[in-house]
Protein backbone atom coordinates (compact mmCIF):
# COMPACT_ATOMS: atom_id res chain seq x y z
CA UNK A 1 0.00 0.00 0.00
CA UNK A 2 2.58 2.23 1.16
CA UNK A 3 4.70 1.59 -2.10
CA UNK A 4 1.35 2.64 -3.96
CA UNK A 5 1.21 5.56 -2.54
CA UNK A 6 4.88 6.21 -3.08
CA UNK A 7 4.36 5.31 -6.90
CA UNK A 8 1.41 7.81 -6.79
CA UNK A 9 3.42 10.69 -5.88
CA UNK A 10 6.03 10.12 -7.94
CA UNK A 11 3.61 10.00 -11.21
CA UNK A 12 1.95 12.92 -9.60
CA UNK A 13 5.22 14.66 -9.29
CA UNK A 14 5.96 13.71 -12.96
CA UNK A 15 2.93 15.18 -14.74
CA UNK A 16 3.64 18.09 -12.33
CA UNK A 17 -0.10 18.36 -10.97
CA UNK A 18 1.71 18.82 -7.55
CA UNK A 19 1.45 22.19 -6.23
CA UNK A 20 3.63 23.53 -3.47
CA UNK A 21 1.88 24.57 -0.11
CA UNK A 22 2.59 26.96 1.96
CA UNK A 23 2.10 28.77 5.00
CA UNK A 24 2.61 32.33 6.00
CA UNK A 25 2.53 33.78 9.26
CA UNK A 26 2.41 37.29 8.53
CA UNK A 27 2.43 40.50 11.25
CA UNK A 28 -0.69 42.15 11.39
CA UNK A 29 1.24 46.20 11.70
CA UNK A 30 3.06 45.34 8.41
CA UNK A 31 3.65 42.61 6.23
CA UNK A 32 -0.74 41.52 6.19
CA UNK A 33 -1.04 45.04 4.99
CA UNK A 34 1.64 44.94 2.70
CA UNK A 35 -0.25 42.21 1.63
CA UNK A 36 -3.46 43.90 1.63
CA UNK A 37 -1.81 46.17 -0.88
CA UNK A 38 -0.81 43.82 -3.35
CA UNK A 39 -4.31 42.69 -3.33
CA UNK A 40 -5.54 46.27 -3.68
CA UNK A 41 -3.04 46.78 -6.25
CA UNK A 42 -4.55 44.35 -8.15
CA UNK A 43 -0.93 42.40 -8.21
CA UNK A 44 -0.56 38.91 -9.29
CA UNK A 45 1.39 36.08 -7.19
CA UNK A 46 1.00 32.66 -6.89
CA UNK A 47 -1.93 31.11 -4.80
CA UNK A 48 -0.05 29.22 -3.07
CA UNK A 49 0.27 30.71 0.21
CA UNK A 50 -1.98 30.61 3.00
CA UNK A 51 -2.02 33.26 5.26
CA UNK A 52 -2.02 33.55 9.19
CA UNK A 53 -2.31 36.83 10.46
CA UNK A 54 -0.38 37.25 13.80
CA UNK A 55 -0.43 40.05 16.07
CA UNK A 56 3.56 40.54 15.64
CA UNK A 57 6.62 38.34 13.83
CA UNK A 58 7.46 38.32 18.21
CA UNK A 59 4.07 36.23 18.24
CA UNK A 60 5.43 33.76 16.44
CA UNK A 61 6.14 30.77 18.21
CA UNK A 62 8.79 28.44 16.74
CA UNK A 63 6.58 25.75 17.60
CA UNK A 64 4.14 26.84 15.20
CA UNK A 65 6.70 26.75 12.70
CA UNK A 66 7.66 23.28 13.09
CA UNK A 67 3.98 22.15 13.87
CA UNK A 68 3.54 23.58 10.00
CA UNK A 69 6.84 21.35 9.03
CA UNK A 70 5.68 18.93 11.14
CA UNK A 71 1.46 18.27 9.25
CA UNK A 72 3.47 18.33 6.09
CA UNK A 73 4.09 21.93 4.05
CA UNK A 74 6.22 22.22 1.84
CA UNK A 75 7.37 25.90 2.90
CA UNK A 76 6.91 28.17 5.47
CA UNK A 77 7.41 31.88 5.11
CA UNK A 78 7.11 33.94 8.25
CA UNK A 79 7.32 38.20 7.71
CA UNK A 80 7.22 41.01 9.93
CA UNK A 81 7.86 44.78 10.04
CA UNK A 82 11.70 46.03 9.66
CA UNK A 83 13.95 46.15 12.23
CA UNK A 84 12.83 49.49 14.51
CA UNK A 85 9.35 49.80 12.78
CA UNK A 86 8.14 46.98 15.19
CA UNK A 87 4.46 48.44 16.19
CA UNK A 88 5.42 46.89 19.69
CA UNK A 89 9.02 48.42 19.70
CA UNK A 90 10.82 45.57 19.88
CA UNK A 91 8.53 42.04 19.29
CA UNK A 92 10.63 41.77 15.39
CA UNK A 93 13.87 42.06 17.26
CA UNK A 94 12.94 38.84 19.93
CA UNK A 95 11.84 37.27 16.75
CA UNK A 96 15.03 37.64 15.02
CA UNK A 97 16.68 36.18 17.69
CA UNK A 98 14.61 32.72 17.83
CA UNK A 99 14.25 32.50 14.22
CA UNK A 100 17.67 32.84 14.05
CA UNK A 101 17.99 29.78 15.89
CA UNK A 102 15.18 28.08 14.57
CA UNK A 103 16.54 28.61 11.08
CA UNK A 104 19.34 26.77 11.90
CA UNK A 105 18.03 23.81 13.73
CA UNK A 106 15.40 23.37 11.15
CA UNK A 107 18.48 22.60 8.72
CA UNK A 108 20.41 20.16 11.06
CA UNK A 109 16.22 18.50 11.58
CA UNK A 110 16.92 17.66 8.16
CA UNK A 111 14.51 20.25 6.17
CA UNK A 112 16.26 22.00 3.61
CA UNK A 113 17.19 25.14 4.19
CA UNK A 114 15.09 26.55 0.76
CA UNK A 115 11.72 25.15 2.35
CA UNK A 116 11.95 28.28 4.95
CA UNK A 117 11.70 31.84 4.47
CA UNK A 118 12.06 34.84 6.58
CA UNK A 119 11.96 38.30 5.33
CA UNK A 120 10.85 42.15 6.42
CA UNK A 121 8.11 43.62 4.57
CA UNK A 122 6.20 46.62 5.71
CA UNK A 123 2.69 47.68 4.94
CA UNK A 124 4.02 50.29 2.15
CA UNK A 125 5.71 46.97 -0.12
CA UNK A 126 3.01 45.13 -1.86
CA UNK A 127 4.86 44.66 -4.52
CA UNK A 128 7.79 43.23 -2.56
CA UNK A 129 5.31 41.24 -1.03
CA UNK A 130 4.61 39.87 -4.36
CA UNK A 131 8.10 39.29 -5.35
CA UNK A 132 9.25 37.38 -2.23
CA UNK A 133 5.87 35.22 -2.80
CA UNK A 134 6.59 34.80 -6.26
CA UNK A 135 10.34 34.01 -5.55
CA UNK A 136 9.67 31.56 -2.44
CA UNK A 137 6.97 29.91 -4.50
CA UNK A 138 9.55 28.92 -7.00
CA UNK A 139 12.46 27.90 -4.63
CA UNK A 140 9.96 25.41 -2.72
CA UNK A 141 8.82 24.02 -6.03
CA UNK A 142 12.44 23.63 -6.94
CA UNK A 143 13.15 21.78 -4.06
CA UNK A 144 9.89 19.20 -4.48
CA UNK A 145 7.31 17.82 -2.37
CA UNK A 146 8.01 17.30 1.32
CA UNK A 147 7.65 14.31 2.22
CA UNK A 148 7.58 14.84 5.76
CA UNK A 149 9.50 14.17 8.95
CA UNK A 150 8.50 10.83 9.55
CA UNK A 151 10.26 9.58 6.27
CA UNK A 152 12.76 7.41 6.48
CA UNK B 1 31.05 17.18 53.44
CA UNK B 2 28.75 15.17 55.52
CA UNK B 3 30.57 17.48 58.66
CA UNK B 4 29.32 20.51 57.00
CA UNK B 5 26.01 19.25 56.19
CA UNK B 6 25.62 18.29 59.78
CA UNK B 7 26.71 21.51 61.06
CA UNK B 8 24.24 23.40 58.71
CA UNK B 9 21.18 21.06 59.81
CA UNK B 10 22.08 21.69 63.14
CA UNK B 11 22.19 25.13 63.31
CA UNK B 12 19.02 25.61 61.68
CA UNK B 13 20.55 27.30 58.81
CA UNK B 14 18.78 24.99 55.78
CA UNK B 15 15.91 22.32 56.49
CA UNK B 16 17.39 19.97 53.80
CA UNK B 17 20.57 18.72 52.07
CA UNK B 18 20.14 17.43 48.95
CA UNK B 19 22.98 14.77 48.48
CA UNK B 20 24.07 11.72 46.61
CA UNK B 21 23.18 7.60 48.99
CA UNK B 22 24.15 4.77 48.50
CA UNK B 23 22.10 3.32 45.94
CA UNK B 24 20.47 -0.51 45.46
CA UNK B 25 23.96 -1.77 44.55
CA UNK B 26 27.52 -0.64 45.28
CA UNK B 27 27.61 0.86 41.67
CA UNK B 28 25.12 3.03 42.08
CA UNK B 29 23.61 6.05 43.82
CA UNK B 30 20.44 7.27 44.43
CA UNK B 31 18.93 11.13 45.42
CA UNK B 32 18.68 11.55 49.48
CA UNK B 33 16.96 14.23 51.02
CA UNK B 34 18.48 14.56 54.55
CA UNK B 35 16.43 16.31 57.09
CA UNK B 36 17.68 15.75 60.39
CA UNK B 37 21.91 15.83 61.11
CA UNK B 38 22.40 12.61 62.24
CA UNK B 39 21.27 11.17 59.30
CA UNK B 40 24.62 13.17 57.61
CA UNK B 41 26.63 10.32 57.60
CA UNK B 42 24.04 8.83 54.73
CA UNK B 43 25.91 11.04 52.11
CA UNK B 44 28.16 9.43 49.65
CA UNK B 45 30.59 11.12 47.01
CA UNK B 46 31.80 8.67 44.79
CA UNK B 47 32.13 8.19 40.94
CA UNK B 48 28.79 6.62 41.15
CA UNK B 49 27.22 10.14 42.00
CA UNK B 50 26.14 10.98 38.40
CA UNK B 51 22.48 12.02 38.72
CA UNK B 52 22.29 15.98 38.41
CA UNK B 53 20.86 16.94 41.64
CA UNK B 54 19.45 20.80 40.69
CA UNK B 55 16.44 19.15 39.13
CA UNK B 56 14.70 19.09 42.77
CA UNK B 57 16.70 22.57 44.11
CA UNK B 58 13.08 24.42 43.10
CA UNK B 59 10.78 22.42 45.19
CA UNK B 60 13.18 22.32 47.81
CA UNK B 61 14.14 25.94 47.93
CA UNK B 62 10.06 26.54 47.94
CA UNK B 63 9.70 24.60 51.47
CA UNK B 64 12.85 26.96 52.94
CA UNK B 65 16.41 27.14 52.29
CA UNK B 66 18.15 23.96 50.97
CA UNK B 67 21.89 23.11 50.58
CA UNK B 68 22.86 20.84 47.74
CA UNK B 69 25.77 18.40 46.85
CA UNK B 70 27.12 19.25 43.43
CA UNK B 71 29.64 18.86 40.14
CA UNK B 72 30.82 21.21 38.69
CA UNK B 73 29.00 20.80 35.66
CA UNK B 74 25.56 20.71 37.67
CA UNK B 75 26.42 23.77 39.69
CA UNK B 76 25.92 25.78 36.28
CA UNK B 77 22.19 24.39 36.14
CA UNK B 78 21.76 26.63 39.64
CA UNK B 79 23.23 29.59 37.56
CA UNK B 80 21.07 29.13 34.85
CA UNK B 81 18.07 28.67 37.80
CA UNK B 82 19.05 31.99 39.41
CA UNK B 83 19.35 33.68 36.17
CA UNK B 84 15.49 32.43 35.05
CA UNK B 85 14.41 33.48 38.36
CA UNK B 86 13.26 30.29 39.49
CA UNK B 87 15.39 30.37 42.86
CA UNK B 88 16.81 33.36 44.83
CA UNK B 89 21.10 32.89 45.45
CA UNK B 90 19.81 33.19 48.66
CA UNK B 91 17.73 30.40 49.12
CA UNK B 92 20.26 28.24 48.20
CA UNK B 93 23.67 26.92 49.53
CA UNK B 94 25.84 25.30 47.30
CA UNK B 95 28.54 22.27 48.13
CA UNK B 96 31.01 22.35 45.79
CA UNK B 97 32.43 19.00 45.17
CA UNK B 98 35.83 18.20 43.06
CA UNK B 99 35.36 15.94 40.25
CA UNK B 100 37.44 13.40 37.92
CA UNK B 101 35.11 12.45 36.31
CA UNK B 102 31.36 10.25 36.80
CA UNK B 103 31.30 6.63 35.90
CA UNK B 104 29.52 5.51 32.38
CA UNK B 105 27.68 2.17 33.51
CA UNK B 106 28.39 0.51 30.48
CA UNK B 107 32.05 0.60 31.16
CA UNK B 108 31.42 -2.35 33.73
CA UNK B 109 29.93 -4.28 31.45
CA UNK B 110 32.66 -7.01 31.43
CA UNK B 111 32.55 -7.26 35.22
CA UNK B 112 30.40 -9.34 37.53
CA UNK B 113 28.04 -6.57 39.27
CA UNK B 114 26.76 -9.31 42.15
CA UNK B 115 31.06 -9.13 42.96
CA UNK B 116 31.29 -5.29 42.81
CA UNK B 117 32.55 -4.16 46.64
CA UNK B 118 32.83 -0.69 46.04
CA UNK B 119 33.41 1.79 43.20
CA UNK B 120 36.77 4.77 43.51
CA UNK B 121 38.29 7.11 41.63
CA UNK B 122 42.18 5.96 41.02
CA UNK B 123 44.60 8.27 39.27
CA UNK B 124 44.18 6.60 35.97
CA UNK B 125 40.95 6.14 36.09
CA UNK B 126 38.25 4.43 37.88
CA UNK B 127 39.12 1.80 40.46
CA UNK B 128 36.32 -1.31 40.94
CA UNK B 129 37.12 -3.49 43.91
CA UNK B 130 35.47 -6.80 43.50
CA UNK B 131 35.97 -10.37 45.53
CA UNK B 132 38.51 -11.08 42.92
CA UNK B 133 40.09 -7.91 43.31
CA UNK B 134 41.01 -4.38 42.06
CA UNK B 135 40.27 -3.63 38.46
CA UNK B 136 41.37 -0.45 37.24
CA UNK B 137 39.02 0.77 34.01
CA UNK B 138 41.17 3.42 32.05
CA UNK B 139 39.80 7.28 32.11
CA UNK B 140 38.53 6.82 28.63
CA UNK B 141 36.17 4.11 29.07
CA UNK B 142 35.73 4.79 32.43
CA UNK B 143 34.17 8.14 32.50
CA UNK B 144 30.44 9.39 30.79
CA UNK B 145 31.12 10.86 27.46
CA UNK B 146 30.67 14.31 28.78
CA UNK B 147 33.17 13.83 31.61
CA UNK B 148 35.55 13.59 27.96
CA UNK B 149 35.25 16.99 27.08
CA UNK B 150 34.95 18.94 30.19
CA UNK B 151 36.55 21.57 30.64
CA UNK B 152 35.86 22.96 33.91
CA UNK B 153 38.44 22.66 36.87
CA UNK B 154 36.13 23.88 39.94
CA UNK B 155 32.43 24.86 40.51
CA UNK B 156 31.57 28.23 38.99
CA UNK B 157 29.38 29.14 41.75
CA UNK B 158 29.88 27.38 45.35
CA UNK B 159 29.37 28.70 49.38
CA UNK B 160 32.06 26.04 50.12
CA UNK B 161 34.23 24.02 47.73
CA UNK B 162 35.45 20.47 48.59
CA UNK B 163 38.79 18.78 47.31
CA UNK B 164 41.32 20.58 45.11
CA UNK B 165 40.64 22.04 42.00
CA UNK B 166 41.17 19.83 39.01
CA UNK B 167 43.39 20.34 35.65
CA UNK B 168 41.37 19.47 32.52
CA UNK B 169 43.06 17.76 29.33
CA UNK B 170 39.86 16.80 27.32
CA UNK B 171 40.39 13.97 25.19
CA UNK B 172 37.53 14.16 22.97
CA UNK B 173 35.85 17.19 21.09
CA UNK B 174 32.18 18.80 22.29
CA UNK B 175 31.15 19.04 19.31
CA UNK B 176 32.33 15.71 17.67
CA UNK B 177 28.84 13.63 17.21
CA UNK B 178 27.15 16.83 15.74
CA UNK B 179 30.11 17.58 13.17
CA UNK B 180 29.27 14.36 11.42
CA UNK B 181 26.08 15.15 11.31
CA UNK B 182 26.34 17.96 9.62
CA UNK B 183 28.76 16.85 7.01
CA UNK B 184 25.33 14.82 5.94
CA UNK B 185 23.01 16.04 3.29
CA UNK B 186 19.45 17.58 4.54
CA UNK B 187 17.67 14.34 3.49
CA UNK B 188 20.03 12.11 5.15
CA UNK B 189 19.67 14.17 8.57
CA UNK B 190 15.91 13.69 7.78
CA UNK B 191 15.97 10.28 7.60
CA UNK B 192 18.52 9.87 10.39
CA UNK B 193 16.30 11.93 13.09
CA UNK B 194 12.95 9.95 11.68
CA UNK B 195 14.98 6.62 12.69
CA UNK B 196 15.44 8.02 16.49
CA UNK B 197 12.42 9.65 17.14
CA UNK B 198 10.63 6.51 15.56
CA UNK B 199 11.92 4.84 19.16
CA UNK B 200 10.85 7.38 21.58
CA UNK B 201 7.85 5.63 23.62
CA UNK B 202 7.51 9.63 25.26
CA UNK B 203 7.70 8.15 28.55
CA UNK B 204 8.91 11.58 29.50
CA UNK B 205 12.03 11.09 31.63
CA UNK B 206 14.05 13.43 29.39
CA UNK B 207 12.06 16.56 30.44
CA UNK B 208 11.28 15.22 34.10
CA UNK B 209 14.86 14.93 34.75
CA UNK B 210 15.65 18.19 32.51
CA UNK B 211 16.80 21.02 35.28
CA UNK B 212 15.52 22.92 32.87
CA UNK B 213 12.01 22.21 32.30
CA UNK B 214 10.41 23.18 34.62
CA UNK B 215 7.18 24.42 33.25
CA UNK B 216 4.27 23.77 35.94
CA UNK B 217 2.65 22.50 33.14
CA UNK B 218 4.31 21.16 30.01
CA UNK B 219 2.75 21.74 26.51
CA UNK B 220 2.60 18.56 25.63
CA UNK B 221 -0.09 17.75 28.82
CA UNK B 222 -2.50 20.36 28.00
CA UNK B 223 -5.43 18.65 26.33
CA UNK B 224 -6.97 21.55 24.96
CA UNK B 225 -3.81 22.28 22.69
CA UNK B 226 -3.71 19.17 20.45
CA UNK B 227 0.43 20.07 20.26
CA UNK B 228 1.32 16.46 19.97
CA UNK B 229 -0.92 13.23 19.74
CA UNK B 230 -1.55 11.13 22.88
CA UNK B 231 0.22 8.07 20.72
CA UNK B 232 3.51 7.89 19.91
CA UNK B 233 4.21 8.34 16.21
CA UNK B 234 7.44 9.48 14.55
CA UNK B 235 5.84 13.13 14.12
CA UNK B 236 4.85 14.01 17.16
CA UNK B 237 7.90 12.46 18.68
CA UNK B 238 10.07 14.36 15.90
CA UNK B 239 7.82 17.61 17.34
CA UNK B 240 7.99 16.92 21.16
CA UNK B 241 11.81 16.75 20.79
CA UNK B 242 12.31 19.47 18.46
CA UNK B 243 10.13 21.72 20.56
CA UNK B 244 11.85 20.78 23.63
CA UNK B 245 14.88 21.80 22.22
CA UNK B 246 13.88 24.96 21.17
CA UNK B 247 12.47 25.31 25.01
CA UNK B 248 15.58 24.94 26.25
CA UNK B 249 17.60 26.79 24.09
CA UNK B 250 20.22 28.99 26.24
CA UNK B 251 19.33 27.09 29.22
CA UNK B 252 20.32 24.22 28.80
CA UNK B 253 23.78 23.25 30.27
CA UNK B 254 25.11 19.84 28.79
CA UNK B 255 24.42 17.81 31.58
CA UNK B 256 23.59 14.76 29.52
CA UNK B 257 20.68 13.95 31.98
CA UNK B 258 18.24 13.62 29.09
CA UNK B 259 20.22 10.88 27.20
CA UNK B 260 21.42 9.40 30.34
CA UNK B 261 17.87 8.58 31.28
CA UNK B 262 16.74 7.52 27.43
CA UNK B 263 15.04 3.54 27.69
CA UNK B 264 15.21 3.53 23.86
CA UNK B 265 18.94 5.26 23.99
CA UNK B 266 17.97 7.95 21.62
CA UNK B 267 20.98 10.06 20.83
CA UNK B 268 19.03 13.70 22.65
CA UNK B 269 22.73 15.47 22.93
CA UNK B 270 23.16 15.47 19.36
CA UNK B 271 20.41 17.78 19.29
CA UNK B 272 20.89 19.52 22.49
CA UNK B 273 24.91 20.35 21.94
CA UNK B 274 24.04 21.73 18.14
CA UNK B 275 21.69 23.96 19.93
CA UNK B 276 24.63 24.95 22.38
CA UNK B 277 26.44 25.34 19.40
CA UNK B 278 24.56 27.58 17.28
CA UNK B 279 23.78 30.08 21.08
CA UNK B 280 27.54 30.38 21.32
CA UNK B 281 27.84 31.31 17.78
CA UNK B 282 25.31 33.73 17.16
CA UNK B 283 24.92 35.22 20.23
CA UNK B 284 28.30 34.50 22.01
CA UNK B 285 26.67 33.06 25.55
CA UNK B 286 27.33 30.17 27.07
CA UNK B 287 24.61 28.94 29.54
CA UNK B 288 25.54 28.72 33.03
CA UNK B 289 28.03 31.01 33.51
CA UNK B 290 26.78 34.38 34.13
CA UNK B 291 23.68 34.19 36.57
CA UNK B 292 23.36 37.79 35.95
CA UNK B 293 22.40 37.78 32.07
CA UNK B 294 18.93 37.87 30.90
CA UNK B 295 17.96 34.77 29.33
CA UNK B 296 19.04 33.88 26.34
CA UNK B 297 16.11 34.05 24.13
CA UNK B 298 14.29 36.88 26.59
CA UNK B 299 16.75 39.96 24.94
CA UNK B 300 18.12 40.72 22.27
CA UNK B 301 21.13 43.22 20.56
CA UNK B 302 20.14 45.42 18.34
CA UNK B 303 23.64 45.86 16.59
CA UNK B 304 25.02 42.33 17.00
CA UNK B 305 22.14 40.04 16.39
CA UNK B 306 22.45 38.50 13.24
CA UNK B 307 19.35 39.44 10.63
CA UNK B 308 17.69 36.16 9.07
CA UNK B 309 17.18 38.17 5.64
CA UNK B 310 20.91 39.02 4.86
CA UNK B 311 21.92 35.75 4.26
Amino acid sequence: MKTNNLKAEETRQEKEIWEPRIIGFLCNWCTYAGADLAGSSRLKYPPNIRVVRVPCSGRVNPQLIIKAFERGFDGVLVSGCHPGDCHYAKGNYFARRRIMLLKQMLEYMGIEPERFHFDWISAAEGQKFAEVVEQFTEQVRKVGPFMGVGAR
Amino acid sequence: MRQKAKELLESGEVKVVIGYGQGSAPFKSTPIFIEKPEDAHKLIWNPTCVNNLTVYLRDACRQGKAAIVVKPCDARSIIELIRENQIERDDVVILAMSCPGVLNLDALAEIDLADVKSVEWHQSGIAIKTNAGETIIPSEKAFASKCLSCELAESPIADKKFGEPIERHPIRSKYADIEELEKMLPKERRAYWARQFARCIRCYACRSVCPGCYCKECFTDKPCQLWVLRSTDVESNWFFHFSRAMHTAGRCIACGECERVCPMGIPLMRLNQKMRKEVREMFGEEAGTNPEAPPTLGTFDLKNDPDPCSE
